[in-house]
């Protein structure tokens, strides 16, 4: 039996020998045999790797140059543990290079993972400490950041750049493209000196902003004054060139710092400005008297008998002081701010030609602004399913319909611009890498109100401030203007205590270059707007007007102009 | 022929035997000392470390003369090339773990002087092994519980909450897999059945019409309990040792009954079982794929299979030289991919050397099983142990190669891992004490005293 068991298992060995001598053949052909053609091709991959590469982003300048968002360098510091071979002797330079506690390095260095992350992103000087430590087996990786100098300024207009270098709201957002410039594949080699294989990207483009740094941080420092004065949540503050469009400033608070986006709470990167529409108040009444006037149904110097309330689809409207003010002008329905005079108003136009107007004056709808996440508003209409009758009498003085701080200086602006509505804009110009200047000329949507109504209007907005002695006024300057108080809506009708207080406004009346929109959301100290927003409108513009370098005109020359 | 020549020399055998095996195996280690010094050097100057990190070499040395000086007294008459094979592989695999995974060195040593106290105390077993062969089920079910723990406790020592489960540990600083473990228990097993049944196997089988069946009350014991192990194994996706224990178990069926049927048809069910295992498992199909055309893939699902094979050619003939190459790119080349690195930094001398000597070491436990024929158990038991080696050694080698797909097990004595280790210095512990069949251990001293003197039977 036993030379039965001998003979198989030299028959064993015999399989065994065959797969040796297999293993054999294949060490040999690996050297010298057909495989090699693949690795020519797979060692040019080994020292040419494929990476992004991510040319400069574009940086943003206000109108005057001043630097908003540029490019820096930080590092990512991580380590391969398998390479260290001086384990305590690394923790040790790296706890006092980077200020990371030595145990948990150690222990990191026992972890089986390829790659530990320690720390990203780590500025520029800790990386370049650690580089200059030349440690085997911890690697020091440059990353490009983006850099708000101003941190949190101007934060709702920039936007900013994720970890992914991809640009979120505001200018970072909408012009992410342009920014970007072209990311290609490209060759890199890991042999040093070695020129790169493709050298085909593109940078981005830089852009100069419309806003100016000065009056942006005027607006903000306002605003926080403001929000500290009158107790309020939070607001805007809007400041546009009502000829070309510019937005010149655009603050809100609170802001964020776009440089620590990512330890920011989210809900603040929307900018209120263009993405929080709410309901105006009686500021509409400025588009409701501008409707009225162009239609033909009242003039300038017409009356109306104000009997202190007016049914219109089953309900009743009353004025803010539930007062009748018997025979009333048209500047004082404006100046006295009077909900019966604007919902008779819009009786007398009619729900359509209402409508037709408020449209003409860009309600309802974006304006396409070049920022990042405008909103249009709701405008319900007749024919629409939640329309009703008496709609149209909220709606005349700014209830029932929702507009953005945008959309309303926008639509105050067509009258400080002889009628007609321009686009909104933020860039001014966009300058490619090549040094290429494209200009953006100011777009013209439309034409809202007609030259003669537009300067009547303008005529009664200044002359109710003038006549009701308004907070808003400023020294030395006509302006045209009117405050608002929005109830807020709630579920099941209006909040009885909160409201929104606002101004926009315009001067100087005979050549407008500025129109300017004050938003207090909650304020505390009083729920008018006449109170709170009008007192920092006038604040506010007079400033502006300094920085503008804007003369001083006269009142009485305004009064004999024809 | 070497045996020829050295009769040759002594004129006799019987003169010859004891010294010239002590000399041969004495002047083998020497070598092996020689290689494994001048690459811990060599190592230590190419990545500037400490000399004090030389312990290693250290606790290598000591584990080779123990081994050298031990076994003279204890087994004169083994066969004279296990040992230097066994601690030139371990020496190179120490280096290699030093110069790949630099944290696990302390840990590999430890095990290495394990792994050695234990080969020691295996081969000082009485000759006729009668403690394994006569409660073959009580090992083997010890292993599939110790297997089956794994189970319910099982770790990875990576801490990857995907990675198979294949551990036990204990407290985090010992990880041990049971399945090295279960490896030779079965093998134990197997021998023991075997040389037992086989017979009974032979001379009751069944046939229907042409074919012959085995007869079921006899395989069926047998059968069961390796069906345990390869479920217990698929169940952990422990697929490279589950094919291992597949081969060793056609290897011995074969070798034990001399019925080619049995291996044409359990190879027939290992091409089902692939079949099966391609469409049920990612890993098998990924290991498959990259296999047949791993090129398109190379950055991607066939990252390491083309590292490996790049590390292999850059080799050349002699090799970039210890601690000069670049294998650090192949994903667990301390374990799984050892021999890759091999290749890399000895070149192709390197891994020819490699080679030939796993091919000696199991060259040599199969003609220590022909020796024992007379004895089917521990002829059984060498002959599964040369296989095991043998076939694990292929698996792995061939994978690294692509010439075959690739299967997670270990390269036997080289690969970092410390229950691999341990398993395979048992199975050698094993083999010199099947080689030696006459010497019996009684004490040390009795032995230093008789050892000149000692009749040789």
């Amino acid at each position: 039996m036993h030379e039965t068991l001998s003979r198989r298992l030299s028959f064993v060995s015999a399989i065994l020998l065959i797969l040796v001598s297999l293993i054999v053949y294949r060490l040999v052909s690996l050297q010298f045999g057909v495989d090699t053609a693949y690795f020519a091709l797979i060692a040019q991959s080994e020292y040419r790797y494929q990476v992004l590469i991510r040319p400069p982003r574009g940086e943003i300048y206000d109108r005057n140059e001043v630097l908003l968002a540029t490019n820096t360098v930080e590092y990512e510091i991580g380590m391969s543990p398998v390479l260290i071979y001086d384990r305590e002797g690394t923790a040790g330079a790296l706890a006092e290079v980077m200020g990371l506690p030595y145990d948990e390095l150690l222990e990191d260095m026992s972890s089986p993972q390829p790659y530990v992350l320690l720390v990203r992103p780590a500025p520029a000087a800790m990386g370049q400490a650690v580089m200059e430590l030349n440690l085997d087996g911890i690697s020091v990786t440059p990353i490009s950041r983006r850099f708000y100098p101003h941190g949190a300024m101007a934060s709702h207009v920039l936007g900013f750049v994720g970890y992914d270098d991809e640009g979120y709201y505001g200018i970072e957002g909408f012009y992410n493209e342009i920014l970007k410039g072209e990311v290609t594949v490209g060759d890199q080699s890991r042999i040093p000196f070695e020129a790169t294989g493709s050298e085909s990207w593109r940078s981005g483009s830089d852009l100069r902003l419309t806003i100016v740094s000065e009056i942006q941080y005027l607006a903000e420092d306002t605003l926080a004054r403001a929000l500290e004065e009158t107790g309020a949540q939070s607001g805007t503050i809007l400041v546009l060139d009502p000829r070309t469009g510019e937005i010149l400033a655009m603050a809100n608070r609170p802001a964020f710092d776009p440089n620590r986006f990512y330890s920011q709470d989210t809900a603040l990167f929307t900018n209120p400005a263009i993405s929080d529409p709410y309901e105006p108040g009686s500021t509409l009444k400025v588009l409701t008297m501008a409707i009225a006037l162009e239609t033909g149904v009242v003039e300038p110097d017409s009356t109306y008998e104000d009997t202190g309330v007016i049914e219109i689809g089953g309900i009743e409207v009353y004025n803010w002081d539930r007062q009748a003010h018997g025979v009333t002008t048209m500047t004082d329905l404006l100046g006295k701010s009077l909900n019966v005079g604007a919902a008779t108003l819009a009786l007398r136009i009619g729900p359509r030609r209402f409508y037709a107007g408020l449209e003409d004056f860009g309600l309802g709808e974006p304006l396409g602004i070049d920022l990042q996440g405008e909103v249009g508003g709701t405008l319900r209409q007749p024919g629409d399913a939640d329309w009703h009758e008496s709609d149209l009498a909220t709606n005349s003085f700014g209830q029932g319909l929702t507009v953005t701080p945008l959309q309303l200086a926008v639509a105050v602006g067509a009258i400080a611009n002889e009628g007609l509505i321009v686009q909104p804009h933020m860039v001014s110009q966009r300058i490619a890498p090549d040094g290429t200047v494209t200009d953006f000329e100011p777009t013209v949507l439309g034409r809202a109100v007609s030259q003669e109504t537009a300067r009547q209007l303008s005529r009664m907005l200044a002359n109710a401030l003038e006549r009701e002695a308004s907070a808003a006024l400023v020294p030395g300057y006509t302006i045209a203007g009117k405050t608002g108080t929005a109830e807020i809506p709630i579920p099941g009708g209006y909040d009885p205590d909160r409201t929104i207080a606002s101004f926009v406004g315009f001067g100087p009346v005979s050549d407008p270059r500025f129109v300017v929109l004050i938003r207090l959301d909650q304020p505390t100290s009083s729920r008018w707007g006449s109170e709170t927003a009008a007192p920092v409108f006038s604040y506010f513009v007079s400033r502006l007007v300094v920085l503008m370098e804007i003369p001083p005109d006269d009142p009485a020359a305004l009064a004999s102009t024809p | 022929m070497l045996k020829e020549a050295l009769l040759a020399v002594h004129g006799s055998e019987v003169q010859a035997t004891p010294w010239s095996i002590a000399s041969r195996e004495r002047w083998l280690l020497a070598l092996a000392a020689v290689f494994t010094s001048l690459n811990w050097i060599g190592l230590t100057l190419a990545s500037k470390q400490e000399w004090s990190l030389l312990w290693p070499l250290g606790v290598w040395l000591v584990c080779t003369a123990a081994m050298h000086s031990l076994l003279s007294r204890i087994l004169p008459h083994r066969d004279p090339y296990l040992i230097p094979i066994v601690m030139l592989l371990s020496g190179w695999g120490l280096v290699l773990v030093a110069r790949l995974a630099p944290p696990f060195v302390t840990r590999q040593a430890i095990w290495l002087a394990l792994a050695t106290g234990a080969s020691l105390l295996i081969a000082a077993l009485p000759p006729g092994l009668r403690v394994l062969q006569r409660y073959r089920y009580t090992w083997l079910l010890a292993g599939l519980t110790l297997l089956a723990a794994t189970l319910v406790f099982g770790v990875n020592p990576s801490g990857n909450a995907y990675a198979p489960r294949l551990w036990l540990g204990l407290r985090g600083l010992i990880f041990f897999q049971p399945s090295e473990l279960l490896k030779l228990l079965m093998i134990v097993f197997l021998a023991s059945y075997l040389a037992e049944k086989r017979e009974i196997i032979l001379t009751t089988q069944t046939r229907i019409g042409r074919w012959r069946l085995p007869p079921l009350p006899y395989v069926a014991p047998m059968l069961l309990m390796w069906g345990f192990c390869m479920i217990l194994l698929i169940w952990q996706r422990d697929l490279g040792a589950a094919s291992l224990f597949f081969l060793i178990f056609l290897a011995m069926l074969y070798a034990s009954t001399g019925q080619a049927g049995y291996v044409a048809a359990g190879l027939i069910l290992l091409g089902l079982a692939g079949l099966l295992g391609y469409r049920l498992y990612d890993v098998v199909r990924l290991r498959v794929d990259t296999w047949w055309n791993p090129w398109p893939e190379a950055d991607s699902r066939a990252f390491q299979i083309v590292q490996s094979l790049l590390a292999v050619a850059s080799g050349g003939i002699f090799g970039q030289g210890v601690g000069q190459g670049a294998p650090i790119y192949i994903p667990v080349v301390h374990s799984d991919f050892v021999f890759a690195a091999i290749a890399e930094e000895w070149g192709l001398l390197g891994s020819l050397g490699v080679v030939a000597c796993l091919a000696i070491l199991t060259l040599r436990a199969l003609r220590i099983a022909i020796q024992n024929a007379r004895r089917p158990f521990h002829s059984l038991l060498a002959a599964g142990i040369g296989v095991s080696l043998g076939a694990q050694s292929f698996l792995i080698m061939a994978g690294v190669v692509k010439l075959i797909p690739l299967t997670g097990v270990t390269l036997p004595f080289v690969s970092y891992g410390g229950s691999s280790l341990l398993s395979s210095f048992v199975m050698v512990g094993l083999l010199l004490r099947i080689s030696d069949p006459q010497s019996r251990f009684r004490s040390l001293r009795w032995r230093t005293r008789g050892v000149s003197s000692e009749p040789v039977p």
